[in-house]
């Protein structure tokens, strides 16, 4: 059984987010990074780390681990940022993406993918492209454009409503800005 | 009982209470006639006296009294002028005086203390008092009665008399009145005179006046004169007191008022008077005058009667008044001879009183003087009576006590006394007897016999007591110095044998002492075997701590190099991380350059791969240096732990070696110990033989000491105790000498000695005669 859209041969950076693999398609990533020093910036989403300085270029930087809900990311030796580049309102920005580690790039044939299952894990399965099967393990092999784009954060965030106070900032940003201040 | 037998108690009983019997009788005497004078003062002092002063109170209160009543009735009487208030005083000390009778009166029946501090004791005379209340009674009732009528007349007769004065006044009053109209009269006459003189002719007329008017004239005249004498005796008539003269005043005064009435009718109707020829007169206004005066003259007439009955009635209360006042007199006297007996009786009283007092002390004084003399007569006889009948029995007594402190027990003492003295003459004899007794004890005893007694004289004999004491200790001493003596005699048998025995002894112990050395000396060698031993081995122990120690610090310098190890490989690590990291890129870069990178994928994933094995290696050579770093960490404690160990074994050694060293000069002690000990037992060899030698010299004192000891003669039942000895030593024979005597009885004690031996079970060593060599060295030991 194949996915359709992921016909052809492709290559995949897989990466760890607390103990599940996730794998990205190559021709997204740009790099991957040390992790280094995050510059905070204020008045941004929980979910936003803060922005580095990607050889003079300012880069913001999401945490994955907040994005699907999980608890925030702690530094380790193998903790890594992975620079994605996102077709956003047909532009082309880069964004850094937190990783617990980075593993290897992978190739996955398309009969090696399965669609992604209806219910099962946290995550809406709209941002999954496919459940990549290796060496009798999982990898959820994630829709980056999907995963950032706003529609899709907008999506993402009402599915979280109940569970998470990041929707409140994202619907109105100026009320959580109140609410900073008067903390 | 004759007075001499009497014992000495009873003889100064008698003497003393003889004296005390006399002594009684003087004091009882004295004490009487002592009392009887100071009741006697007392009744003088004390009572009668008082009573006496009281009495006389009394009278003088009474005489008070009386004079008071006669000054009243004084005061009252006719011619006095005295007032109220005068009265008043008057009365006053009378009260006073009577009061002071009652006072008195009291004093004497119930006793009082008055003013002045006069105490006076209620009497005891029946006969006084019974007189003093007569008196009081007359006093209060008679004497008291008569004063109070004559105070009461008093006052009435000074209430008439005031009426009198008034009657006197009255009549002074119409007197003068009376007399005025008369000299009116006369007046109207000598006018009608001049009328007439001037009217009528001087012959005729003259004539008329001379027949008519001049005797009117004169008659006017003449009742003036009337009227002055007949108010002169009125004035006579009250001051008179004399009734006689009083009734010849009062006819005067009826002629003087006859006269004044005939003068009157004379001038109204005519007539003569005392040879006179009066015509009436016609004159109407001296008719009316006349008329006017005679009916004045009436009233004057009236008072003047009124007066004089008045006065008379005044002299009738004097005359009352004096007799009340007789009467007080009488009575007053009568009390005054109540008190007046009152007097005598207390006086009487007194009398008797000193009397009385005088004969008791006169008897006191007698009484007392006889005794006296009676007592010292007796005294002197009875006290040289009986002081010759103390001293003289005392004196032989204190003879034979003389003589008995000397030592002489006197025969001839005379017991025939029966006094103290008698029975203490009568002691001292027996006390000689008894101590002859004593002596005789005594002197057997001298002579070694102890089996003597002294008769106990009673169970406080000190002296019989301590000589029986004294026989019995010297019996128990003599008794047990002989037992004492065999004792010995059998002891110094019995310690020859001992030392006999000793001697052997010592031979055996002298082999014994030399054995002892060469095991000693083997011994010493083998102590200072052990010593080297222990000195090689304490020098090993310490090189081995040492060793141990530098083991240890091998171990921490293995330890560092192994830290240092990991540090070094963490960094191969990174650099394996990062080349992993770069692997990725150059895949991630290869794989964005699609068909063209595909060969630098590969290329990169092989580095990637390589990198990847680095990583792991040197992950495992950490775990590696991590555990071996434990473990020799591990290793150095234990060194670190072994050490100490090592060098306690180390001093334990050094302890063993030095005790080894010790135990070496002990043994070289014990080796000189014994040399001493052998040295000590040939001395002890000659020494028990020398014992043996002084034992058999103390048997023959002791032999010489039972026979001294034998010359005491002591109880028969201790004789049968030591028969045997006593009858052993006599039965010796003479010429037996004292050491084959002593062989014998060695031989004897021996005997029951194996005798003994054989019983016991036990080993039996035959140490005896049975000597095969038969030397007699040993003969003269005891075998046991």
């Amino acid at each position: 059984m194949s996915v359709t859209g992921v016909t052809e041969t492709s290559q995949y950076l897989s990466f760890k987010l607390d103990q599940e693999i996730y794998a990205l398609n190559i021709s997204r990533v740009r790099e991957v990074l040390d992790f280094s020093d995050i510059t905070r910036v204020p008045r941004m989403p929980e979910f936003m780390r803060g922005v580095i300085n990607l050889r003079g270029g300012v880069v913001p930087v999401v945490d994955l681990r907040l994005k699907f809900g999980l608890p925030s990311t702690d530094k380790t030796v193998d903790t890594c940022i992975i620079i994605l580049e996102i077709s956003f309102e047909g532009e082309t920005t880069i964004l850094g993406a937190l990783a617990d580690s980075v593993q290897e790039v992978v190739t996955l044939e398309s009969d090696e993918i399965e669609p992604p299952p209806r219910i099962g894990t946290r995550l809406n399965t709209e941002f999954i492209k496919g459940m990549g099967k290796r060496n009798d393990e999982f990898v959820i092999i994630l829709d980056v454009d999907r995963v950032f784009s706003s529609e899709e954060l907008v999506v993402i965030q009402t599915t979280d409503d109940l569970s998470s106070t990041n929707d409140t900032v994202a619907k109105n940003p100026n009320e959580m800005n109140m609410q900073e201040i008067g903390v | 009982m004759n007075f001499k037998n009497l014992k000495i108690g009873k003889k100064l009983t008698i003497g003393f209470g003889s004296l005390v019997v006399l002594l009684a009788l003087t004091g009882y005497f004295g004490f009487n006639g002592i009392s009887t004078v100071s009741h006697s003062l007392f009744v003088v002092g004390d009572e009668e006296a008082p009573l006496l002063d009281m009495a006389n109170e009394m009278k003088s209160s009474l005489w008070e009294a009386m004079n008071a009543m006669e000054e009243y009735k004084s005061a009252t009487s006719v011619i006095s002028t005295e007032d109220d208030e005068s009265l008043g005083r008057i009365e006053k000390s009378y009260q006073k005086a009577i009061k002071d009778f009652d006072t008195y009166t009291e004093a004497i029946l119930n006793g009082a203390s008055l003013e002045g501090d006069e105490k006076v004791i209620k009497t005891a005379d029946k006969k006084m008092a019974d007189l003093t209340r007569q008196a009081s009674d007359v006093h209060d009732q008679k004497f008291q009665a008569a004063a109070k009528e004559l105070m009461r007349e008093g006052r009435d007769l000074l209430k008439k008399k005031a009426a009198m004065d008034q009657s006197m006044d009255d009549m002074q009053g119409i007197f003068d009145k009376m007399y005025e109209n008369t000299s009116g009269v006369e007046k109207m006459i000598s006018t009608e005179i001049n009328k007439r003189s001037a009217s009528a002719g001087i012959s005729s007329k003259a004539r008329a006046i001379l027949d008519e008017e001049v005797p009117l004239a004169d008659l006017a005249n003449e009742i003036k004169i009337i009227m002055g004498e007949t108010r002169l005796v009125i004035e006579e008539f009250v001051q008179t007191e004399d009734i006689k003269k009083l009734d010849v005043l009062e006819k005067k005064y009826k002629g003087f008022v006859d006269q004044l009435d005939r003068n009157f009718t004379a001038i109204l109707k005519g007539g003569a008077v005392d040879g006179r020829k009066i015509i009436a007169t016609d004159n109407r206004e001296v008719i009316d005058a006349i008329k006017n005066l005679d009916n004045e003259h009436e009233d004057f007439q009236e008072q003047a009667g009124a007066l004089m009955a008045d006065y008379r009635d005044i002299l009738d209360q004097t005359a009352r008044a004096k007799e009340s006042m007789e009467k007080l007199d009488l009575s007053g006297e009568e009390a005054r001879q109540e008190l007046k007996k009152v007097e005598e009786l207390a006086n009487e009283s007194m009398v008797k009183a000193k009397a009385e007092g005088r004969t008791a002390k006169n008897t006191a004084i007698t009484v007392i003087v006889f005794i006296t003399i009676a007592s010292l007569v007796i005294g002197v006889i009875l006290g040289m009576i009986i002081t010759r009948s103390i001293t003289k029995p005392i004196a032989e007594g204190v003879n034979v006590a003389e003589q008995l402190s000397k030592g002489i027990l006197a025969d001839d003492i005379d017991t025939t006394g029966e006094d103290e003295t008698g029975q203490l003459l009568k002691a001292m004899d027996r006390m000689i007897k008894s101590l002859k007794d004593t002596v005789k004890v005594a002197e057997r005893m001298a002579k070694g016999d102890l089996n003597v007694k002294v008769n106990l004289l009673s169970e406080w004999d000190v002296l019989g007591l301590s000589l029986n004491t004294m026989i019995e200790k010297l019996s128990m001493v003599v008794f047990d110095v002989k037992t004492a003596a065999d004792n010995v005699a059998s002891g110094s048998q019995e310690l020859s044998a001992t030392s006999e025995q000793m001697s052997q002894g010592a031979t055996e112990q002298a082999a014994s002492a030399e054995q002892a050395s060469s095991s000693m000396e083997e011994m010493s060698a083998n102590i200072k075997q052990n010593a080297d031993n222990a000195q090689q081995t304490e020098s090993i122990s310490v090189q081995a701590a040492e060793d141990a120690e530098k083991g240890g610090k091998a171990v921490e310098a293995t330890v560092n190099a192994m830290k240092q190890i990991a540090e070094k490989i963490s960094i191969i690590e990174e650099i394996a991380r990062q080349t992993n990291m770069l692997a990725l890129n150059a895949a991630i870069e290869a794989a964005r350059a699609g068909e063209h990178g595909k060969g630098f994928a590969v290329v990169a994933d092989a580095v990637r791969k390589l990198a990847e094995r680095s990583q792991n290696a040197a992950g495992e050579i950490s775990n590696l240096s991590t555990s071996s770093v434990e473990i020799a960490e591990n290793a150095g404690i234990m060194l670190n732990k072994i050490v100490p160990d090592i060098r306690k074994t180390a001093e334990l050694v050094q302890e063993i070696n030095a005790a080894s060293g010790e135990q070496n000069t002990g043994a070289e002690q014990i080796n000189q110990a014994l040399i001493q000990l052998d040295q000590v037992i040939q001395q002890n060899a000659s020494a028990s033989e020398e014992m043996s030698a002084t034992s058999e010299e103390l048997a023959a004192q002791a032999e010489q000491l039972q026979d001294t000891i034998s010359f005491f003669r002591i109880g028969q039942e201790d004789r049968n105790t030591r028969e045997y000895k006593i009858t052993d030593t006599e039965n010796v024979p003479a010429k037996k000498s004292r050491l084959s005597v002593m062989e014998d009885k060695r031989k004897q004690i021996a005997d029951s000695r194996t005798k003994v031996n054989t019983k016991n079970k036990g080993v039996d060593i035959d140490m005896g005669d049975s000597n095969p060599s038969g030397d007699k060295i040993d003969e003269e030991f005891e075998s046991f």
